[in-house]
């Protein structure tokens, strides 16, 4: 471009720069750099725009859905089924006890038939009570089916507005009669009353036909569920009065709505019906994911650094950093394979080995859970905290080891209590940004983690790891193909997506602040 | 490190055997024990995937490659028992042996997907990773000379610097999520090359504008000051004394970016990925700009899809390992190009 | 629809390729066929279907493409409606929303009936059970129940799988056997029903709920529901199998020779070889759909 007479002393190039509508080439150049990164800078500014302008009208939209939901009445069929919860609360108990009286059986060693005759009074009982909720149910169903053609109504017709804004209201406004469905609906009270009482008079009937059981360690359990269900019919007219209290006409604040979204414990997509969306069984999965891989690639990735750093040979840590950072190339997918295929059923038939019986939650009944999601991130969390750790250890300054070592200290005490204490503040945000590369993951947990949306049950102690769970990640990847434009549950994923991305923001912003925070010797 | 094995008595400067010393070498040990295990456990991975994989990748006749494993599009498996014999065909050829034989019964069982091979995958990824690096690093590099040499240090660019770093650590499916929002659904642009390439390459964007914009800074400010000092302007100064010592660093991150762009999934999942096409991108096109509104087929998606939607057994297993022997394959020679890279540019710049 | 469509992207398109590589492409066109939606079609039949139309089609000299995505019911009639597709493989029937949405768009659906399929309810080969009744399906997909030994002679928790929500099966399971009610929320939801058979045949206190086509899983077990086989005649969960057409649409007549090429006698041999029962046995499970 600028040819061989640039080295010509008396060459004064400036005035020679071609000028492209009165604007030199520099300032041309200098433009275009600059556009390119205004245009990255736009792009990435877009990037969050977007996807915050998707999520927060989520909770616009969310609030008309609960309103819409409460006003047609469905909200009914929700307070009776609290109820029907309650009852399964009691059928759980029930289960209980006859689990413990085939354990039993199995430890004496009775073939299944032997087990499933000696139990079968039990079995008969077991039926007997579970049939006692078929009228609640039918009723919680019939409530529910009232409102759930004005609820469709609604929605249809919101979802009309949705799409045409262009056409005026009055085009599709034939009225919604919710007046009318609430007034069927509370026409139905008495029978909930009547089915009550018949409850109650029944659950006495059959509470007295409990078959005797000849295991007396089973006794206090049975006096428990007899205590419990007799509670329950006495606590039964209570449930009426509340549905005869509820008001469908209140309204639904913003706040309600964001509170169902951060602190709701159900995410349930009911494609036929009412979809709730609570952000808490998501969260939950995604950090009890993260914190299994955390607490796995800690030692790894930090002792692997320290030994690398400080006690292996020059020629040993050529070999073994690269390796180590090799992990980052594998694709999650790959991983994610590898533990869908063989990783997942290793763990499982390792925990079915006898002598494991010991660990808790051995053996594990489910092939994808989340420790299995764990362990696979554990390794892909390793490079990222091995690489930065190394990073932090290898920037302590030569004087520290020095003058260690001149006080008398061995090698091995300079280590551990002179250069990692130094490098701690690095090491500890290498961990934050290995927390930020396992919870944004996304495949492994997909295929591994087991996708059950549900609170991991953390009563279970050291054996929660092996419940599966569902993440954050997983959920978006697994319903995002299905979701129509602009619709509730499409905004609710990307709602989701904002949180992640807060979060992840949230971990890499205290990484950086605690590497800046606390830098030695520079 | 150890000592040479002179018995104590005869060097009295070794240290002598105690509780403490022996406690250090059990830790070492630990440590060491800690390290090796995470390398036997990739080796474990990538071992278990090289092995069955390369039974769908080579064949031990001539020409020792599975030629239709990797130029076919995937098809059906076909496993049946004739004569008590158990054969595996795919689609095509079952067809052809179909008819020559005059067989007539249907086969026995059939595996969606497990048969043919992958090559649309292959050529999916390859246009997906050439498109998205091409507008990563147009912009992303451009960016990181304005951001390093023109850009006029305040908080302003501090406050840019510091965001583009933080979005670089924002997970992939978000990226996806945004993607598909933008993209697919927003400008109507369907599921199609286009929308991945954008998604990818936004997604890589911050990590290439960090990177290049750190192996920029890399350069010792006395190679500029010289360059201006003789009289340059700062396009040359930047063409002559900055960007080729940059350069290695630049190219290093763009492969890795070029790694992490092949290897990620989630993102393409619903801006650019199809289960299954029959037509290479080239093929049936209608006019020249619907090469761009085509979705193609991907490795990633392709090897999700057969690991979550195929049972594991003796025959699918062939298209499983396969596709995750030939995806592995390929990110990995791009991955250990940087990182043989780096070590070489790291000895060589020492100033 | 479509050329409105490419005049809208031509436009994003110049605005957006910043160098652009003019590829100048003059490929000769063929005929393409773009399917989308449930994955019990897609997964298993379509691509055999695919396969025997496209030998067909070369048997006469002609070629045919296709292109397939099968992520579930909803994404297919989302993306007919969009006009992202020529068919729409759909494993029940509309939904409310959807013909809503469709009117908007003004699509007109048709539904063509292409074949039948039972979900069977399936256990791990090791289970004592060999029959539910409906009523304990419900409670133990609904999570009235959570343990084998409330219905069995074995105990330990119940692993219930579930295809994801996406899917028309995990729609129309909840409507022929919850009663609509929600799933338990223990239900673990996979992305298809190989897989369900597959963690089914790995948990021997696994229960699931499959297309017919994959219940020949070594490892799992057809459970009879109130005593009938899924081949059975009355057996209360089957479904219809559809592919939908948008009518308003031209479509290029290479669709419509799928359309019938399907339900042709050599179609429906296909949709048997995998298991469904042919649209002709739809008049005896259905009748009141035959009226129409």
């Amino acid at each position: 471009m600028d040819g061989p007479t640039a080295q010509s002393p008396l060459n004064l190039r400036r005035q020679r720069d071609p000028r492209v509508f009165g604007v030199d080439r520099q300032s041309l150049l200098k433009a275009f750099f600059g556009g390119n990164a205004i245009v990255a800078v736009i792009v990435l500014l877009l990037i969050t725009f977007f996807l915050f302008r998707e999520g927060l009208s989520f909770f616009p939209q969310y609030r008309e859905d609960m309103e819409l939901y409460r006003r047609s009445g469905m909200e009914y069929a929700s307070l009776v089924k609290q109820e029907h919860d309650r009852f399964n609360e009691l059928l759980g108990q029930l289960v209980d006890i006859r689990k413990r009286q085939i354990r039993q059986l199995e430890s004496e060693g009775k073939t299944r038939e032997e087990i499933a005759a000696l139990t079968a009074p039990m079995q008969a009982y077991f039926y007997d009570f579970s049939d006692l909720a078929i009228p609640l149910r039918d009723y919680q169903i019939a409530v529910r089916d009232l409102a759930a053609e004005t609820y469709k109504q609604a929605r249809m017709d919101a979802e009309q507005h949705r799409i045409d804004t262009t056409h005026t209201a009055d085009q599709h406004a034939h009225v919604i009669d919710y007046d009318g469905t609430i007034t069927q609906i509370k026409a139905t009270f008495p029978q909930l009353t009547a089915l009550n009482n018949q409850l109650e008079s029944d659950m006495l009937v059959v509470l007295r036909k409990f078959p005797p059981l000849e295991d007396p360690s089973l006794q206090p359990l049975v006096k428990a569920f007899r205590k419990d269900a007799i509670a329950f019919t006495a606590g039964l007219p209570h449930y009426g009065a509340t549905l005869a209290e509820w008001e469908p006409e209140r309204s639904v604040g913003l706040w309600e709505a964001l509170k169902t979204f951060l602190f709701g414990e159900q995410w349930i997509v009911n494609n036929n019906g009412h979809s709730l969306f609570g952000l808490l069984p998501l969260l939950t999965g995604s950090l009890l994911v993260t914190g299994i891989a955390i607490v796995l690639a800690l030692p790894f990735g930090v002792g692997a650094a320290i030994y690398t750093n400080q006690m292996a040979r020059r020629g040993e840590a050529g070999f073994i950093k690269p390796c180590i950072e090799f992990i980052t190339a594998i694709p999650s997918v790959v991983i994610g394979f590898f533990g869908i295929a063989v990783f997942g059923t290793l763990v499982r038939e390792l925990s079915g080995t006898p002598w494991l019986d010991w660990l808790p939650g051995f053996p594990i009944a489910e092939r994808l859970n989340a420790f299995t999601a764990g362990c696979l991130l554990a390794l892909m969390a390793i490079p990222t905290i091995f690489t930065l750790s190394e990073d932090a250890l290898s920037r302590v300054p030569r004087v520290y080891t020095e003058s260690s070592l001149a006080l008398g200290a061995t090698r091995f005490q300079t280590t551990m209590r002179i250069i990692v204490p130094t490098a701690v503040s690095g090491i500890v945000s290498a961990v934050l940004l290995g927390i930020g590369r396992v919870i944004g993951e996304t495949m492994v947990v997909l295929l591994c983690a087991g996708n059950r949306i549900r609170i991991p049950d953390f009563s279970e102690g050291l054996a929660t790891p092996f419940q599966p769970v569902h993440t954050m990640t997983g959920i978006i990847a697994q319903e995002m193909g299905e979701v129509a434009q602009g619709g509730i549950h499409y905004r609710a994923l990307f709602c989701v997506g904002v949180v992640l991305f807060l979060l992840t923001l949230l971990i890499n912003f205290a990484a950086q602040k605690i590497f800046r925070h606390t830098r030695v010797g520079e | 490190m150890n000592p040479p094995s002179n018995s104590p008595e005869k060097n009295p400067f070794l240290p002598r055997p105690s509780a403490t010393r022996r406690a250090e070498k059990l830790v070492r040990w630990g440590l060491r024990g800690l390290t090796y295990f995470i390398l036997v456990c990739i080796c474990a991975i990538l071992l278990t995937i090289a092995v069955k994989g390369a039974r769908a990748v080579f064949v031990p006749h001539w020409p020792f490659i599975n030629v239709e494993f990797l130029t076919q599009a995937p098809e059906t498996l076909h496993v049946f028992e004739v004569n008590g014999q158990t054969y595996e065909l795919s689609d095509s050829q079952f067809r052809a042996t179909y008819e020559e034989q005059g067989l007539k019964s249907p086969p026995d069982r059939t595996y969606a997907h497990a048969g043919g091979g992958i090559f649309p995958a292959i050529i999916g990824t390859l246009l997906l990773v050439a498109g998205a690096m091409l507008i990563a690093m147009l912009l992303g590099v451009a960016s990181a000379i304005f951001l390093s040499e023109y850009g006029k240090r305040g908080p302003l660019l501090r406050l840019i610097r510091l965001s583009i770093l933080n979005l670089a650590g924002v997970p992939s499916i978000v990226y996806g999520l945004f993607g598909f929002g933008l993209f697919v659904i927003f400008l109507d642009w369907n599921i199609s090359l286009l929308a991945g390439w954008f998604t990818l390459a936004f997604m890589v964007l911050p990590v290439i504008i960090s990177a290049s914009e750190e192996a920029l800074r890399s350069v010792p400010t006395g190679f500029r000051e010289a360059s201006l000092a003789l009289g340059s302007t700062r396009w040359t100064m930047i063409r002559t004394s900055v960007l080729p010592y940059a350069l290695p660093g630049i190219l290093t991150s763009s492969i890795l970016g070029i790694a992490r762009v092949a290897g990620e999934t989630a993102p393409i999942m619903f801006t650019a990925a199809y289960l299954l096409r029959d037509q290479l991108p080239w093929e049936g096109l209608d006019h020249w700009y619907d090469f761009f509104f085509q979705g193609v087929m991907a490795l990633p998606y392709h090897l999700y899809v057969v690991s979550a939607k195929l049972p594991q057994n003796a025959y699918t297993e062939r298209m499983q390992y396969g596709t995750a022997f030939v995806f592995l394959a390929i990110v990995a020679v791009m991955a250990l190009t940087s990182i043989i890279l780096r070590i070489k540019i790291r000895s060589r710049h020492n100033w | 629809m479509k050329r409105l469509c490419h005049l809208a992207r031509l436009r994003a398109l110049s605005l957006f390729l910043l160098g652009g590589a003019a590829l100048a492409l003059t490929a000769g066109a063929s005929d393409k066929i773009v399917v989308k939606g449930s994955d019990t079609l897609g997964a298993k039949l379509m691509p055999r279907l695919k396969e025997e139309f496209i030998a067909i089609k070369k048997a006469k000299g002609e070629t045919v493409t296709f292109e397939i995505a099968a992520e579930g019911s909803r994404t297919g009639i989302a993306a007919i409606i969009d006009g992202k597709a020529d068919l729409a493989m759909s494993s029940r029937e509309l939904q409310s929303s959807e013909m809503s949405a469709a009117r908007a768009h003004g699509v007109n659906l048709k539904a063509i009936p292409v074949g039948v399929d039972g979900i069977a309810v399936i256990v791990n080969k090791d289970n004592p059970l060999d029959g539910l009744s409906l009523r304990e399906v419900e409670m133990i997909f609904t999570g009235d129940i959570d343990d084998w030994s409330a219905i069995s002679p074995v105990s330990g928790k119940i692993s219930t799988y579930t295809r994801n929500t996406s899917s028309g099966t995990y729609s129309l399971f909840q409507s022929l056997a919850l009663h609509r009610r929600d799933y338990s929320p223990f239900a673990q939801k996979l992305a298809g029903n190989e897989q369900i058979a597959a963690e089914v045949a790995h948990n021997p206190r696994g229960i699931g709920y499959v297309g017919l086509a994959y219940t020949h899983n070594p490892g799992v077990k057809v459970l009879a529901i109130d005593g009938m086989m899924p081949s059975n005649e009355s057996y209360p969960l089957a479904r219809p199998l559809y592919f939908y057409v948008n009518v308003n649409e031209e479509h290029p007549p290479v669709v419509q020779e799928f359309i019938d090429f399907i339900l042709s006698p050599e179609g429906q041999a296909v949709v048997e070889s995998v298991d469904f029962l042919p649209a002709s046995r739809l008049k005896e499970i259905y009748p009141e759909l035959a009226a129409d």
